[in-house]
């Protein structure tokens, strides 16, 4: 069986949203998947998106049996996707635009924010689709057997005329990658998925790309390149050699190989300032975008 | 409801022409076309995707960039499915400049990628409509394109038939920033002899800093340039939000080996991605300017030979009064713009080539060695002996006073830290420094960057080397046939929207004079006098409020300080109004006339003028695409705007009508044919202007709209490049022509010029670059500011949907969570923030990257999004300062490079938690 897999660079990643509005407009801007982000990108640390999502106690337990999961509500955990007044304000019926509900959450709610304390705060963004993941908890957890993982890529897909709506598959991910939709009452998420001969590289041979919460144990094929982060203030006001982003938060995400990958990104940057070859800088650079996708 | 909404459209056209605002009335269509097919639940089958993904393939296709006030500029390909457009994408077909720097693909943003979906929301305009309640009350009646032009020419006749041109204004905003779409209100305006504002410093968005330096401001480097620099100094800008398309080749070119430093109060995105972030307290920044000077010039890590040769730092300066040692000086009858320097070998005076008041126009030294130290003894005209020293000595003097030690209480910075970067900066082989237009939104900025360019030229930053990177454009050729026919009223931006607003009433209320006097040297009355001299001695042109105003595309209301205050005074002295527009903003909200128009995706454009990407982007409606309700291209509406006013004027019996200040004619009674008529070109349509324009850009190299119609991008040629040549395989930096070729810049001492003697300067001590405190009062707790955001270019895309649901969905402030705790404010809390010139309300975002003493909003939320319409601008006051307002002093006179801005950010306000429901 093949498997495509994706690197997501959190240190070029801009948190710029274009991913998830193009994701809006090809796929999710109609008929019950208004609430769906199929793709979001989400500020860490934060509550992340639907709220709490980490906290499910989803996935796979050490012996190799499903967690419990759990269900996310629309309203409390996703957020409505709340509509605006435009007629009213045009008409002279209202005065100021506004949502047609409180807005309490939503697909980037903490953005920008993160923690830590002023001049020595600390926020990065995690952008998050499905993970296709080798060992896919939503799969294990369907009744159905509507969900299925394609011979030919690894993409895990639900099909719809299997699926019943039972919704077992959103508790069971413990990204919640899996929407439901209730007009159709059916499961639905991304499909796309994008390979690259650079995968390998950074992934095995250089060991900076790691999967996110790999505690899961659902083996996700999305892999992150971990965020760098400029250094922290000393009380006087000077620079320390301490990145601010906490080592043990990069953990809790991304598991203890992260402070190696670390490590290697600093030294091979290193290296390249000091005008001697490196692959790994080369790889991460990109030179030519046609070139990100090959499989 | 699953109606068939197009049918109901038409229904709604045929019914509706009087009734007050029907539903019908704006695009039924919520937020993006979606195809019938894509409306009811489909079969379930596997290809159900797979389908639904063909279908938004769409029909036909078109390309588009967004022409806004964005520098992105970012070829799009887009789909048309029933007319509509359905989708869009970005086109990742540009070519690698050079096998070692990365590619452009592909390039786009958040926005491109959802205005398939706001261009058909509910508050598109569809047909032309009058209002019926009183201004802004938001009461309309649709009323048909002849009526509407009718009533637009009567008035146009009128004030013109009194020849009063001046009391005409006719405006194209930062909406359409693009010059074919421009050009036909340019057009209109120009032969109508009606005022327009200088955009950049309407808006805010001007260089003054840059252009003391080097005469002009459009300076800057192509973004490949980022990713090949040593060091990139980010100061007064968060290109992570507000350079998406380009940002990769900062952070790219941190991997291959660039300190990236970024200098701003609050940690924002571009800080996060930094090797280094300098927390700086607001408005101080012309502090860390000269520190970093002061110890580039104690530690000697100055290249001579560049100042030598390109600065006017050997020119010479008297001692008794610190004037410039001109040839007037020293021959009866003498030239004022001729300069000295003191030759090291001939032990004696030498005339300065390559200044304005020279023939000689070039940099070359030849075997002069200009002296850069010392006080030399030289004879007057009279034969009297005087003392004269260098420029450079006198910034020593200066530099002098900023060390980094005295210099930390008022920006906070640690001197260790302004010592380490100093030295890495001065020591990189090439080095940028990176401003945006946050810089002269506050009292100093045109410190700041006139500081920023100090220490490029004492480290040799320039040309292959570096330099600054504020706002290249690329050059356009000559379009004036075009665009100005006729001689045109340009008037000052930052001074019009300051007398059409009155916002010396704000300014006034909200400084402190004694602060005034002490920090800047000036108090409020002297100022204001200062302000008022700017027009009448100083050469700035106002020409009094306008009496009829026709805006396109600009939002004026929403960007003015003092809102409600400017809103009123310029409101009360117009007979009429008229707004084109694609939708309802906040200034369309307050017309008398709105005439809708099209939007990105149904026009014809080319895109080249923004400098970061170097690719010309193309405007080409998709075949089958059709325009919505009733709109109009800006061409056509000008163009049926001028037979309307030619018939008024024939029926009449107007003839031509003597403009004398212009020295010219107006001619009402021809417009029409005057405006259709193009050289020996007859051009109708937009279609036509394009390709008007492509035959006159050299940087198109000839090429055509058929050739391009099927790849949506040009790569332009050398000529695109106004200081360098554009190469086609490396990187783009300003000011090859005078490092290399040394051809002199574009000031008066032909010079990257560090010393202006004029009056005021002298006067107030900032005849070399300096730094001072900031002027905002102490009599609120808070700094106040407005930093740009990623959901929207201004003000366009702040009401779409989409975006507000990736946000809170209403405006928010930002503020430190302990600042908020200890006055009991909680994250989403509704608070009212004000100060003496107003209040606004909003809710309460919690970020723990702002300093204790800030309050930020982000920039440009449309006024119809806050309670009783009081936006984000209606706590700033105005405010102008007064190195903005000299002119008649060589390139310092008033022209599109020197024209001050709006300040925005000297701002301070309070803030207090309202108790209650939500409004």
């Amino acid at each position: 069986m093949k498997q495509i897999a994706m690197v997501m660079d959190l240190n070029k990643c801009l948190g710029c949203q274009t991913c998830t509005a193009a994701c809006k407009t090809q796929w999710t801007n109609r008929f019950g998947r208004e609430y769906m982000y199929w793709n979001n990108v989400e500020t860490q640390p934060g509550q992340g998106y639907p709220k709490g999502y980490m906290d499910y106690n989803a996935g796979w337990d050490e012996k190799g049996n499903l967690k419990k999961g759990g269900l996310p509500r629309i309203p409390e955990d996703y957020g409505i996707p709340w509509e605006y007044n435009y007629k009213e304000v045009l008409n002279g019926d209202a005065k100021t635009l506004k949502p047609d509900s409180e807005p309490t959450g939503g697909p980037n709610w903490d953005e920008d924010e993160g923690e830590g304390e002023y001049p020595n705060s600390y926020f990065f963004y995690l952008p998050r689709i499905c993970n296709h993941c080798t060992n896919p908890a939503c799969l294990a957890a369907c009744p159905n057997k509507a969900i299925h993982k394609r011979e030919e890529d690894g993409i895990v897909l639900v099909d719809l005329k299997r699926c019943k709506g039972i919704r077992d598959c959103i508790s069971a991910c413990p990204y919640k990658k899996v929407y439901f939709n209730h007009s159709r009452a059916k499961a639905e998420k991304g499909i796309a998925g994008q390979s690259e001969k650079c995968v390998y590289k950074l992934v095995k041979k250089w060991k900076v790309a790691i999967p996110l919460r790999p505690d899961f144990g659902t083996l996700p094929n999305v892999y992150y390149v971990p965020p760098l982060s400029p250094p922290k203030f000393n009380e006087k006001g000077e620079v320390t050699d301490e990145p601010r982003i906490p080592m043990e938060f990069l953990k809790k995400l991304f598991g203890s190989e992260v402070e190696e990958a670390l490590k290697t990104l600093k030294n091979e940057m290193d290296k390249k300032a000091k005008g001697e070859k490196s692959e790994l800088m080369d790889t991460l650079i990109a030179y030519k975008h046609s070139e990100m996708f090959r499989i | 409801m699953d109606i068939n909404r197009r049918d109901f459209i038409k229904v709604g056209v045929a019914v509706g022409a009087a009734s007050i605002f029907p539903a019908c009335f704006t695009q039924s269509e919520e937020g993006g076309y979606v195809p019938p097919e894509l409306r009811r639940v489909s079969n379930l089958t596997l290809n159900l995707y797979r389908n639904e993904f063909d279908i938004t393939r769409g029909t036909s296709t078109g390309y588009s960039p967004h022409c806004v006030n964005c520098k992105g500029n970012c070829a799009w390909k887009t789909f048309e499915k029933d007319g509509r457009i359905v989708r869009e994408e970005q086109v990742a077909g540009y070519p690698q400049i050079a096998p070692d720097i990365p590619d452009a693909n592909p390039r786009g943003c958040n926005k491109g990628a959802l205005h398939s979906q706001s261009l058909y929301e509910k508050d598109r305009l569809l047909f032309p409509m009058e209002r019926v309640g009183h201004r802004g009350e938001g009461k309309w009646k649709r009323i048909s394109w002849d009526e509407a032009l009718q009533k637009i020419a009567e008035k146009v006749v009128e004030i013109g038939s009194k020849g009063e041109f001046d009391k005409m204004m006719v405006y194209a905003g930062t909406g359409i920033l693009s010059p074919v779409r421009r050009a036909a209100a340019l057009r209109f305006g120009s032969l109508l002899g009606a005022v327009r504002f200088n955009v950049a410093s309407a808006v805010g968005d001007m260089f003054p800093g840059a252009t003391i330096a080097y005469g002009i401001s459009t300076v800057g480097c192509s973004s490949e340039a980022w990713y090949e620099t040593d060091y990139l100094l980010i100061w007064g800008i968060n290109p992570t939000v507000t350079r998406i398309p380009d940002a990769h080749y900062i952070y790219e070119g941190k991997y291959r080996g660039a300190r990236v430093v970024s200098i701003s109060p609050d940690y924002n995105p571009t800080a996060r991605q930094s090797s280094l972030w300098i927390p700086i307290k607001p408005g101080t920044d012309s502090f860390f300017a000269m520190s970093m000077v002061h110890v580039i010039i104690k530690e000697r890590l100055y290249d001579v030979e560049f100042i030598r040769e390109q600065t006017d730092m050997p020119f010479l300066i008297k001692l008794k009064d610190k004037k410039i040692l001109r040839e007037s000086d020293l021959i009866k009858g003498g030239e004022e713009n001729i300069f000295y320097f003191y030759d090291e070998k001939r032990q004696g005076l030498k005339k300065v080539r390559g200044s304005m008041g020279n023939n000689e126009s070039t940099l070359d030294l030849g075997d002069v060695s200009p002296a850069l130290e010392g006080i030399f003894k030289i004879k007057d005209k009279d034969g009297e002996e005087i003392e004269v020293t260098t420029v450079f000595e006198m910034i020593k003097k200066e530099a002098d006073r900023f060390p980094p030690e005295e210099t930390m209480k008022f920006t906070g910075i640690h001197p260790a830290i302004v010592y380490d970067e100093a030295r890495r900066f001065a020591k990189a082989k090439r080095a940028i420094i990176m401003q945006g237009y946050r810089v002269h939104k506050y009292f100093w900025g045109v410190l700041t960057c006139w500081g920023a360019t100090l220490m490029l030229a004492l480290t040799g930053h320039a040309g292959r080397r570096g330099g600054l990177d504020i706002d290249n454009e690329w050059g356009l050729g000559e379009l004036g046939l075009l665009s100005s026919p006729r001689p045109a009223r340009f008037g000052s931006g930052f001074l019009g929207e300051w007398m059409d607003g009155e916002m010396s009433r704000s300014f006034i209320s909200h400084y402190n004079d004694e602060e005034l006097k002490r920090k800047a040297g000036i108090g409020k009355e002297e100022l204001l006098e200062a302000i008022d001299n700017a027009v009448k001695k100083e050469g700035f042109s106002y020409f009094g409020k306008p009496k009829v105003m026709l805006l396109f595309h600009d939002n004026r209301f929403s960007r003015d300080s003092a809102q409600k205050q400017t809103e009123k005074a310029i409101l009360d002295s117009l007979d009429l109004y008229v707004n084109v527009n694609y939708r309802m903003d906040s200034s369309a909200s307050l017309a008398d006339i709105i005439l809708p128009s099209v939007t990105n995706y149904e026009s014809y454009e080319v895109r080249i003028d923004p400098g970061y990407g170097r690719f010309a982007n193309m405007m080409i409606p998709p075949k089958g695409l059709k325009l919505p309700g009733s709109v109009k291209s800006e061409w056509e509406i000008c163009m049926l705007l001028c037979k309307k006013i030619e018939e008024v004027a024939k029926k009449r019996g107007i003839g031509k009508i003597d403009d004398p200040k212009l020295k010219t004619t107006r001619d009402l009674h021809t417009i029409y044919t005057d405006f259709i008529t193009v050289g020996d070109k007859e051009i109708r349509n937009y279609k036509d202007v394009l390709e008007w324009v492509m035959a006159r850009m050299p940087a198109l190299q000839g090429k055509t709209l058929d050739e391009v119609k099927d790849i949506g991008f040009i790569v332009p040629g050398r000529a695109a490049g106004q200081t360098s040549p554009l190469y086609p395989d490396r990187p783009f930096y300003p000011f090859e022509f005078q490092t290399q070729l040394k051809q002199p810049y574009f000031t008066n001492s032909g010079r990257q010029q560090f010393y202006v003697d004029q009056n005021l300067y002298l006067k107030l001590g900032f005849n070399t670059p300096t730094a001072r405190e900031p002027v905002r009062p102490k009599k609120y707790p808070f700094a106040y500011y407005d930093p740009h955001t990623r959901y929207g270019i201004h003000t366009t895309w702040r009401m779409s949907k989409y975006h507000l649901r990736l946000q809170r969905g209403e405006p928010v402030i930002c503020i430190n969570p302990k600042s908020a705790s200890d006055r009991g404010i909680k994250e989403m809390d509704r608070v009212r923030i004000f100060n003496d010139v107003g209040e606004m309300y909003v809710k309460v975002k919690l970020h723990p990257g702002t300093p204790l003493d800030v309050i930020w909003i982000e920039h440009a939320w449309e006024n119809l999004q806050f309670k009783d319409g009081k936006g984000y601008n209606n706590v700033v006051p105005g405010v102008i300062t007064p190195l903005e307002i000299v002119g008649n002093y060589g390139h310092m006179s008033f022209n599109p490079f020197w024209d001050g801005n709006q300040i925005t950010s000297e701002t301070s306000v309070d803030i207090e938690k309202i108790v209650g429901s939500r409004q």
